[in-house]
């Protein structure tokens, strides 16, 4: 008997009954009654409504990058550059501890000219010549705010809807409630990057990848900078392919034995878990082995493409794990924490994201992937338009955290291609049309991906949770 | 509507179980509450803000008040009633609950509403809120019974027509009752005595030696660890070490001597507290301190302050009392009778410490510093008292030259007057007077220079300045200015020699007085704009000298002049020297230039300063403070609690630390029992509350938990949560009973422990059969023995204990394993890296392993986060784990380790039945067997074909394979043990 079938058959039996009595959500019941790895077919069930993309790559710029010096072209900020802060901007607004002396604050132009690109006219900063070349293909959202002042709950809150540490993240939700199209691959991947030089890197806790209360199987499985890209993945050295086959053979027959003295389903579980292991020793490798890329597709996403742990190597593997079924993809890039540092290390930052993120877009395009992928680009919060430091010293400008308004895109997914929604004040200070909450975004992306937020719940301290926690609006307008 | 379906034969399942007797009335509490709490609560429940249409189920008078449409319930009329009506109608905008809210009411559900309300509908409080009575012991099973525990599975499984399996043979139990008693393997030997001991009282006795042994407070403590949130780092930003591991072998200890449950409790939430609290008890409160700090830049302490007291609060809330407290940091909970108000007034008696949430130090105060062990702190004070007698052998010497020093000088100081040959000023006149001082006259200019001419003396080494008080200056001082001060803003020394002017270096001066920013020393750094000046504020009463060493001594010949300039450029008028003596002296004492102020009764070189000046001396005391230094830090700092703050208390309005609404002060949830009378509301109080008799919760979600730990589940899973959308706990008599008897036994955890391994209920074999997996799938009932996957570190103990490698050292500084290079570096940017211990640090316990919180150590799954209270194992079955199991270092060396360990056996399967010997229990059968030789012949015959590669499999891990032996037979039979090592039976406890 295939043992993979049978593990089907015994995790649907054994999970259903389970399933019952836990209340789990509709979403993940269905699937699981419907068998929810089955790489043959691509029968996803999707209990909502028709799902606009399969994917999910998620762009995570940690730190905050500054909206004002990337795409949310202010002129007024221009001619005000070294002119006291209005008050009236910021009364009774709430800051980082790190935003002193709030009163005596300049403002500050963004550090590069901008320029208008494609037909859709969207403007975009001289840093990103490559995401201005794709404007016609991206969504503005120019009116995101979050709740959050400080890193590491402003990023929880973005990816979990909580500020709270170790809540599941978007990427535990979507595999939960909409599970794996690829026995061999792990349905939510995540891998992170540094620019080189960073002074202020956010750490990358594994809370960002979390499954908080949904099963541990539903977290991300995060994928190295360096050596094995999952853990332990390499046989021990000294052990070829073949003899870990023998090993495997014995495993799984001395299991089976057991299996027919004992009787405990979950044995039958063990021996299929263990055999997806062995293939993940090979499928994983065959990933990651970049010389089946043509010449030109390495070359459109830059010269770090094929150095490991980089940005751009991260966005080529993206590609390829969507490509071979992988639900979502999770790309971090830290250090865009700029308090003293706009006039230095923005432009490292820009220069290692900006190529790939386009090249990523285009390549997915190209592919016919950008129709079933969702593509969001984007921090968890802006930088203030004012200088965090002084006027005098541009080798130490810097901007501080910023959540009352700032920039993320959308690109794929069945979002609307080469628009902009929502706008920020001519200081890009605060919302002021059309604005956007952090759970707005996550119901939008869900949506997308063919869930409705209200109802994909998990009960947990008897609580039923959802990502979006009660709120969240879907954003139609922005909906292809 | 598959879910749907699916639910409905579940409900219906449980109707058959629950009602199987036909007389029994619907229980409230066990049927319907959860009812109406998952599907009403959370819009018609406690919470008054959220509650809509002001309509309340959740009690009796309020849902059968009156209303517009008609009473919600009305006791005996379920058709009429409105609760029903507004279920089972068609009219979607009507139908209850709203579809849009995700909740959905099943017919076998609402068909039980209404045989309820048909009854009369009576509510009854929440189980788990009401004390437990201690109920009578069922008579059933009386045959099959060892102790009560059985009695009251044997009678639910009569019910559910179950019969219990056989019990488990001899070897399947040791290694059972070994692993949930110590999380390690029976030996052989101990198998081989087990079996061969006849005494019918054979298995208690191994119970007894187990629960006696050492590792079982290393087994007990994990569960604790993960319930407290023990790490060794922060979390968060830079995630900064910390020391509170003594706390961690506070707890194992405990565990070891049975420390009773009541005072296991009032020592960790108050011990610093107790009367004349020693430093245990203080130490016992680091439970408490294991929280999280955020040492973020932009953090603001009081919101970190009030993050900690929240997980302070929410800790105790789930640890001992099974509820979701931190439901309530923003409204009142939507199921239990808890309110926000209840919340904050919990929070009160967290509230009174020094904390104040700033800085992000794993060392924050208070803290209590454990003194390290006896053998290391004597070690060190050697060391120190080598360092010191050095020291003070050098020190005598010093003192005894000093003294001979001063001795000797200090009478041969003599000064030589100065005869001046000229004395002359840019614009008063200077009068030479018959003691060679010199006199200001004339007009009074804001500033003057003088120069002195003189006879060189034969030698000089020093020249000293006299300003002497003078009754024509100003208040009888010293100058003509307005308070009779001066300042010389620079003196220069000239040699005249055949015409020529030789400059004189001055080297260093001391004064008898400096004016604070006028310094002796601004008085020869070329500048004008400074000098030396002496001023204190009052009345001259004595003169001031300066004396100036210079460069070298000068030998000077017949005819030498010398040329003193004195020049007042200060913007200070008239600040001029009025009456001034110039002196010098050949040689300096030894005892150095303050001796030469000796007959001035200024300021004299002391002992101390002779000391100092000795380079020997300085390194030698350097020495030894460093020692002293080294060995302070030895002592452990752990972060304890002590109450020493009247703070004020206030609702915060969502949790938000800034948002204070009204006062509350500190006290337990009002719909729980009340605090004694009279009693201070202080965390003593609440840790004496917390197991006090009358306290419904604690008893029961503590042996809940430890249920868990011996049968893999517990008797309600929700071991997190027992409120009213907790499970009803399977067997409600048995958590009671076993609660009550947990209190009557004085709170003693090991005979707890001991009822359960003892049971008969235990010991039954674990084989599954269809109809049981039918019936009860997840062996809630217990018709079989309990069989599970092990916790990933009893895993990797066990593999350790098998192999030989297993260190027993117990306590201390958390180690660090093997674990694969750069993880700890690529989460922290380099900043942190992973150094691994060597040698023996590698093979001990994994309680001991070093917990950095923002990347928990690899090589465990399934674990708590411990970055929160988690009171809940996890047990998936992921490829991930397999990978770890299979590839880990630590798991490649323990099967070669064992492979070495066998390897003198006579024949292969000698061999391989060793191995399953150590690992588990028991010989391999024949078929078995087969399998294993194959597999062992097919793995060496790949090894003979390439040797090189079993020579790089021998070198994995530290461990040594013995010179002498044979490589390719040590490679395959190594990886046949790891095979045995990730069988599904070495990974189970079954």
């Amino acid at each position: 008997m295939n043992p993979l079938t049978e593990y089907q058959n015994n995790m649907t039996r054994r999970q259903l009954l389970k399933n019952s009595t836990n209340g789990l959500g509709a979403a993940a019941l269905t699937n699981l009654l419907s068998g929810t790895a089955n790489a043959a077919n691509d029968k996803i069930n999707t209990p909502h409504k028709v799902a606009k993309a399969k994917h999910l790559i998620y762009l995570f710029h940690n730190g905050g990058p500054p909206h004002i010096d990337m795409f949310d072209y202010k002129p007024q900020l221009i001619k005000m550059n070294g002119e006291t802060l209005p008050k009236s901007f910021v009364e009774g607004k709430r800051f980082g501890a790190m935003t002193k002396n709030i009163d005596a604050a300049t403002m500050l132009a963004p550090v590069e000219p901008f320029k208008q690109y494609g037909q859709c006219g969207a403007w975009v900063s001289d840093l990103m010549p490559h995401t201005g070349a794709i404007a016609d293909k991206l969504c503005f959202i120019k009116s995101m705010y979050t709740e959050q002042v400080n890193h590491a709950p402003a990023i929880s809150f973005m990816l979990t809807g909580s500020e709270m540490p170790s809540r599941p993240t978007l990427g535990a939700w979507l595999s939960y409630g909409l599970g794996s199209m690829n026995v061999n691959l792990p349905s939510y991947v995540v891998m992170t990057s540094v620019s080189k030089g960073t002074s202020c890197g956010q750490i990358f806790y594994d809370f960002y990848w979390s499954s908080g209360f949904l099963p541990s199987q539903y977290q991300g499985v995060k994928f190295r900078g360096g050596g094995d890209p999952v853990l332990y993945l390499s046989n021990p050295k000294g052990v070829s392919k073949e003899i870990r086959r023998d090993m495997m053979d014995g495993l799984s027959q001395l299991n089976q034995l057991k299996k027919n003295r004992v009787g405990d389903p979950e044995i039958s579980t063990r021996i299929s878990q263990y055999e997806m292991a062995y293939r993940m020793q090979t499928s994983i490798p065959e990933l990651t082995d970049l010389s089946d890329e043509p010449q030109h597709v390495l070359e459109m996403y830059g010269p770090s493409v094929k150095i490991q742990g980089t940005f751009a190597y991260n966005c080529i593997m993206a590609r390829r794990l969507v490509e071979r079924g992988t639900r979502s993809v999770q790309v971090m890039h830290a250090g865009w924490d700029h308090h003293n540092s706009i006039t230095t290390e923005l432009y490292n930052q820009c220069r290692d994201t900006d190529q790939a993120s386009a090249a990523l877009v285009k390549d997915l395009e190209q592919r016919g992937l950008l129709d079933d992928t969702l593509v969001v680009s984007g921090g968890e919060f802006g930088r203030t338009p004012f200088l965090a430091k002084n006027f005098n010293t541009p080798k130490k400008w810097g901007r501080d955290h910023h959540p009352h308004a700032y920039t993320t895109w959308m690109a794929g997914g069945g979002i609307k291609p080469g628009i902009t929604y929502g706008a920020s004040d001519e200081l890009g200070m605060n919302v002021v049309e059309n604005p956007v909450h952090v759970h707005d975004l996550q119901a939008t992306i869900l949506n997308q991906m063919g869930i409705d937020h209200t109802k994909l719940t998990y009960k947990f301290q008897g609580r039923r949770f959802r990502l979006t926690d009660v709120h969240g609006h879907v954003v139609q307008d922005i909906i292809a | 509507m598959r879910n749907i379906f699916v639910c409905d034969i579940v409900i219906l399942l449980l109707l058959t179980v629950g009602l199987s007797a036909k007389e029994k009335k619907i229980d409230f509490d066990k049927d319907i509450q959860p009812i109406l709490s998952d599907k009403c609560f959370h819009c018609h429940g406690p919470d008054a803000k959220k509650r809509e249409a002001k309509l309340r189920l959740d009690t009796f008078e309020a849902a059968i008040a009156k209303r517009k449409k008609g009473a919600a319930i009305i006791p005996g009329n379920a058709m009429g009633s409105a609760i029903i009506k507004r279920m089972i109608t068609d009219d979607q905008d009507d139908i209850m609950p709203p579809p849009d809210s995700n909740r959905h009411v099943s017919k076998a559900q609402i068909e039980l509403i209404k045989q309820w309300i048909k009854e009369g509908a009576t509510y009854s409080e929440h189980w788990a809120f009401v004390k437990a009575k201690s109920p009578k012991v069922p008579v059933d099973g009386k045959d099959w019974a060892r102790n009560p525990i059985d009695n009251f599975i044997y009678k639910n499984l009569i019910e559910l027509k179950l019969k219990p399996n056989a019990e488990a043979d001899k070897r399947t139990l040791l290694r059972r009752l070994s692993l949930d008693l110590t999380g390690l393997p029976p030996t052989p030997e101990e198998m081989a005595m087990f079996l061969s001991d006849k005494d019918p009282q054979a298995y208690e006795k191994q119970v007894d030696r187990l629960l006696n042994s050492p590792h079982y407070g290393e087994r007990m403590a994990w569960p604790w660890l993960d319930a407290a949130r023990y790490a060794d780092t922060n979390g968060y930003q830079g995630d900064a070490a910390r020391t509170m591991w003594p706390w961690r072998d506070w707890v194992v200890k405990a565990f070891n001597k049975n420390m009773p449950f009541d005072q296991f409790t009032i020592e960790q939430v108050a011990g610093d507290m107790l009367p004349n609290a020693t430093s245990e008890q203080k130490l016992a409160t680091a439970f408490l301190r294991n929280h999280m700090i955020n040492g973020e830049g932009g953090r603001i302490a009081e919101e970190n302050r009030v993050e900690y007291i929240f997980d302070q609060l929410e800790t105790v809330g789930t640890t001992f009392l099974g509820l979701t407290l931190n439901c309530c940091r923003c409204h009142d909970h939507k199921f239990d009778p808890i309110s926000q108000k209840d919340y904050f007034s919990f929070s009160a008696f967290f509230n009174q410490t020094p904390i104040n949430g700033s800085g992000g130090s794993g060392q924050t105060a208070p803290t209590i510093i454990i003194p390290p062990a006896q053998e290391i702190l004597t070690k060190q004070q050697n060391i120190l008292k080598t360092k010191q007698d050095k020291l003070d052998a050098l020190t005598k010497v010093l003192i005894d030259e000093f003294g001979s020093l001063a001795k000797a000088k200090s009478n041969d100081i003599k000064w030589a007057l100065l005869k001046p040959l000229k004395a002359f000023a840019q614009h008063q006149t200077l009068v030479i007077g018959k003691n060679s001082s010199i006199l200001a006259k004339g007009e009074i200019p804001n500033n003057d220079n003088y120069t002195i001419l003189a006879k060189a003396p034969k030698k000089v080494s020093a020249l000293k300045l006299s300003g002497l008080r003078h009754e024509s200056m100003t208040g009888g001082g010293i100058s003509r200015s307005n308070s009779g001060n001066f300042v010389l803003t620079e003196i220069k020394i000239n040699l005249i020699r055949e015409g020529q002017r030789i400059p004189v270096k001055i080297h260093e001066a001391q004064a008898s007085y400096e004016q604070t920013g006028f310094k002796i020393n601004q008085a020869f750094d070329n500048k004008k704009s400074t000098g030396w000046a002496v001023w204190n504020g009052k009345p001259f009463t004595q003169d001031h000298h300066a004396v100036f060493v210079l460069g070298k001594t000068f030998l000077f010949n017949q005819g030498d002049q010398l040329e003193i300039g004195l020049e007042h450029d200060s913007k200070h008028a008239r600040h001029n020297l009025g009456h001034f003596s110039i002196a010098t002296i050949g040689e300096i004492p030894v005892a150095g230039i303050a001796q030469l102020f000796k007959n001035h009764k200024v300021k004299i070189n002391s002992k101390d300063d002779f000391l100092k000046k000795n380079k020997e001396f300085q390194k030698l005391q350097k020495n030894v403070q460093n020692q002293k230094k080294a060995i302070n830090a030895l002592g452990i700092k752990v972060m304890v609690m002590q109450d020493n703050q009247t703070r004020k208390t206030y609702i915060l309005n969502t949790g938000l630390y800034n948002q204070r609404e009204a006062e509350v002060t500190a006290n337990t949830p009002e719909s729980l029992f009340h605090l004694p009378k009279g009693v201070k509301a202080d965390r003593l109080a609440l840790a004496n509350w917390l197991v006090s008799k009358e306290n419904p919760l604690t008893s029961r979600v503590i042996i809940n938990r430890f249920w868990a730990q011996v049968f893999g589940i517990g008797l309600t899973k929700t071991t997190e949560n027992f409120g009213i959308q907790g499970e009803r706990p399977k067997n409600p008599e048995l958590l009671d009973w076993l609660s009550s008897k947990f209190i009557d036994s004085k709170w003693n955890v090991k005979d707890m422990i001991r009822l359960m391994v003892t049971s008969t209920t235990y010991r039954q074999s674990t084989n599954f059969t269809d109809k049981k997996i039918e019936t009860d799938p997840y062996n809630r009932f217990l018709a079989r023995g309990p069989r599970y996957r092990m916790p990933s570190w009893m895993i990797r103990d066990q593999s350790l204990a098998a192999s030989g490698l297993l260190n027993e050292e117990m306590g201390g500084k958390g180690v660090l394993p093997y674990q694969p290079a750069g993880v700890w570096a690529e989460m922290t940017f380099g900043k942190i890296r992973y150094k691994q211990d060597n040698g023996n640090k590698l093979y001990r316990r994994s309680i001991y392993t070093f917990w950095r919180r923002i990347v928990s150590p690899t090589m465990f799954f399934d674990i708590a986060s411990r970055q929160f209270c988690e009171v809940k194992d996890k047990r998936t079955n992921t490829p991930l784990h397999a990978l770890v199991t299979m590839n880990d270092t630590t798991y490649v060396e323990a099967g070669r380790a064992l492979a070495v360990r066998v390897i003198g056996e006579k024949s292969n399967a000698a061999k391989i039945q060793k191995i399953y010997s150590l690992l588990l229990g028991r010989n391999a059968n024949e078929q078995e067997m087969k399998i294993l030789q194959n597999k062992l012949q097919k793995i060496t015959g790949k090894y003979k074909q390439n040797p090189k590669l079993a020579d790089e499999y021998l070198n994995v891990g530290e461990y040594i394979t013995p010179e002498n032996s044979n490589k390719i037979e040590v490679a395959s039979l190594a990886n046949l043990a790891l095979m045995i090592l990730n069988l599904d039976e070495s990974l189970t406890k079954e």
